[in-house]
């Protein structure tokens, strides 16, 4: 076939290791076919240009991940029974290259809700995966994900039949356990119409913080470069809400590059949040393709950058249908020499009069060597846009904030961190589910240097 | 406790971004007395208010201030509000994601030293708002985040009832107040005096003067106190506004402003 691609900073992957999951994994045909296609559209790929505006401030031609190696069969779960402590509608713990646990409420399962791996989503729901696999997240989009559409083992398939509605989360733990791997985490998340399901995605390797149930992962080699290339495909039906969070806590050694996007039906809601905590650099790509009527969608975005870890965000807010809303919101803050790059793109097309369209990115820059790089885009081709804003902002510390607080006897220390988590609160409070509130900003805090200790209104008044 | 000296200015001078603005005030203020320093625009009333919290902006060039026989110009000002020096902001800051509840006990707190049961925060809390007549959901809401101006003064008197100060410092707290407002706002000030609180009221006008009666009332001109009296001056200006006594006190201060 195609030759092994070596001797550069690209991870050190092989076509004998695509040829080694098909072996293993028992794929039917049609789906080995596709992944050596994608294959050798990786091959064939160029890395993307640093000329390019999206690609300018990652130079990813410049990175080097030849020590990753593909991450193959799983380590045993310590406790493979994964926590069921009632806050979860079901769980699905993906290990290195393996699914290792899923549970799933049987009420669910009995009304036709799936949630399964990507391989036993090809043995018993061939047709649903052949239809959704890589057709929002497509191969041809850029080397890394064409790599992914060769690579990805294990992943997760969820699937939501017309008007199930699953009140609480349903959680996709991954985890990668030693440094210098490479994975390729693949989610796809189908919502039929007038469903609705709570989806979050939570990633860790070894030095990214406990992830919570599961105890904490074994090191792997120190220092070596881990390479993550993610791909996760939300289909919200007409009428249905999915929401998406994904929690970021790769280890510092890790590269992480991701695509996310979400095609929406009529009047279907999404709403996605990023929450960037781990990882050494992260490249995030979060869509929106609202291609009919009556669609809106929230994209939220809270990172928290410490030494040098940079992200690099590149949204797209793509109004086709009419009267399609969308409202974007993303905060940092950074220290050390944390970088951030967000590179937001508003499209609103001729086709979508009516719509409404909002994009805000804040960073509070909490060191002098910080930076941060916010760029909106705006493309009106629509005539009746009944609204459109956009706002970015880069800098410190509100002085006249501080000096509010100070002014109420709290020292300047505690002041800056009630600041810094009042920040992020104004983001996260819009989050509808209390528990995952407060779970992402505990992990947001654990992050920035503890909580300032706050209660809630209502933990006042019952006490 | 009354009749103790709580705060001595004495030829305090301060300048913004290279600009002075006070040229010397001079203040004594005691427990128990209410002061009142109104003034035209621009004549530095809140430079003054600002300068005794601490802000970073204002730089003290010159005189002295001391609270409690204290001097205050090392102290940060988070330091001077657990000393207990209060400001009420004449445009209070909005901070998002900050909610008044946790704000208000972080407050107590720290001016406090330590931990403050939250049974005990809780009844401070809602006797303090009800007094203010002040919704209970109010403390849900982010500090001064979308407050109308009645709420941001309300929520400055509540943050004063809160932390129990020994000296108040009202920067134009009747500003952009409607009249019932501007009542409940005097209202809430006046349950909360007491022999060991000393209020300094900055205001333009006198109007918040006829709930609130000062004991004292100084003019301030050109960074300047020009005259002095009793709750009667007040009225005076009410009736003849600035322009007499600018007219008999200003020119006199030009000319000493000329020769120094």
């Amino acid at each position: 076939m195609t030759e092994t691609v070596v001797g550069s900073g690209l991870p050190s992957v092989t076509e004998a290791d695509v040829d080694a999951l098909i072996a293993r994994s028992d794929a039917p045909e049609w789906l080995a076919e596709r992944r050596w296609t994608a294959w050798r559209t990786y091959v064939a790929m160029d890395l993307p240009d640093p000329g390019d505006e999206e690609w300018r401030r990652t130079d990813v031609r410049a990175m080097r991940f030849d020590g990753a190696r593909l991450a193959m069969a799983a380590m045993p779960l310590a406790d493979d029974a994964a926590a069921r402590d009632g806050s979860l509608a079901g769980q699905l713990v993906q290990r290195d290259a393996d699914v290792v646990a899923v549970q799933l409420d049987p009420e669910l399962a009995a009304r036709g809700v799936i949630l399964c791996d990507l391989h036993t989503a090809a043995r018993e729901h061939e047709e649903l995966l052949k239809r959704y696999l890589s057709d929002a997240v497509r191969p041809s989009e850029w080397k890394f994900v064409a790599l992914n559409a060769a690579l990805w083992s294990g992943g997760c398939f969820l699937y939501v039949p017309k008007g199930v509605e699953i009140a609480l989360p349903v959680q996709l733990s991954t985890s990668v356990s030693a440094d210098g791997l490479a994975a390729f985490p693949h989610t796809i998340i189908v919502a039929e119409p007038n469903s609705r399901v709570i989806f979050v995605d939570e990633t860790q390797s070894p030095d990214g913080g406990p992830l919570s149930p599961q105890p904490p992962l074994p090191l792997g080699e120190k220092g070596s470069a881990g390479f993550v290339s993610g791909a996760v495909e939300i289909y919200a039906g007409d009428g249905a809400k999915v929401d998406y969070y994904s929690i970021n806590r790769w280890g510092g050694s890790v590269n992480n590059f991701n695509t996310v996007r979400a095609i929406l039906g009529r009047d279907a809601e999404v709403l996605t949040m990023a929450a960037g905590i781990g990882s050494k650099v992260t490249k995030m790509r979060i869509d929106a393709e609202m291609p009919n009527a009556g669609a809106r969608v929230t994209l939220l975005g809270v990172t928290f950058g410490d030494g040098s870890q940079h992200f690099d965000y590149n949204t797209l807010q793509n109004h086709v249908g009419k009267s399609t809303i969308s409202d974007l919101q993303f905060k940092s803050a950074l220290t050390d020499s944390a970088s951030l790059v967000w590179y937001g793109i508003t499209r609103i097309n001729e086709t979508a009069g009516g719509s409404e369209a909002n994009q805000t990115s804040r960073n509070l820059l909490l060191s002098e060597h910080a930076k941060a790089s916010p760029i909106p885009i705006l493309e009106i081709k629509a005539h009746d846009v009944s609204k459109c804003s956009h706002g970015a902002t880069a800098g410190p510390v509100d002085e006249n904030e501080l000096f509010y607080l100070e002014a109420r006897a709290i020292p300047r220390t505690v002041a800056e961190r009630m600041l810094v988590e009042g920040y992020f609160a104004s983001v996260v409070d819009r989050i509808p589910n209390v528990a995952l509130r407060s779970r992402i900003m505990t992990a947001m805090l654990a992050k920035a240097g503890g909580g300032s200790g706050t209660l809630s209104y209502d933990d006042v008044l019952s006490a | 406790m009354a009749d103790e000296v709580l705060l001595k200015i004495s030829g305090l001078k301060v300048a913004v971004d290279g600009k002075q603005i006070l040229n010397g005030v001079d203040l004594v203020v005691n427990r128990g007395e209410v002061h009142a320093i109104m003034g035209p625009n621009g004549s530095g009333k809140s430079t003054l208010a600002n300068a005794l919290m601490g802000h970073p902006k204002y730089a003290i060039t010159e005189g002295t201030v001391l609270f409690k026989g204290q001097n205050i110009f090392g102290l940060s000002p988070d330091k001077r509000a657990q000393a207990g020096m209060f400001l009420a902001f004449q445009y209070p800051t909005s901070i998002p994601g900050v909610t008044m509840v946790n704000f208000l006990r972080q407050a107590m707190k720290a001016v406090r030293g330590e931990d403050v049961p939250v049974r005990e925060f809780r009844e401070k809390l809602l006797a303090t708002m009800k007094l203010l007549k002040m919704d209970e959901q109010f403390a849900r809401r982010y500090v001064n985040e979308g407050f109308s101006g009645g709420e941001k003064k309300r929520a400055e008197i509540l943050q004063m009832g809160i932390l129990d100060p020994d000296l108040a410092i009202m920067d134009e707290t009747d500003s952009g107040l409607d009249i019932d407002a501007l009542r409940t706002v005097a209202e809430g000030i006046n349950a909360l005096t007491s022999p060991k609180l000393g209020i300094v009221l900055i205001t333009h006008y006198q109007r918040l003067l006829n709930y609130i009666t000062p004991q004292f009332v100084h003019i301030l001109y050109q960074g300047r106190i020009i005259q002095s009296g009793g709750a009667e001056l007040a009225l005076q200006l009410e009736e003849q506004g600035y322009d007499p006594v600018i007219a008999k006190y200003g020119p006199a201060l030009a000319a000493a402003g000329e020769k120094a």
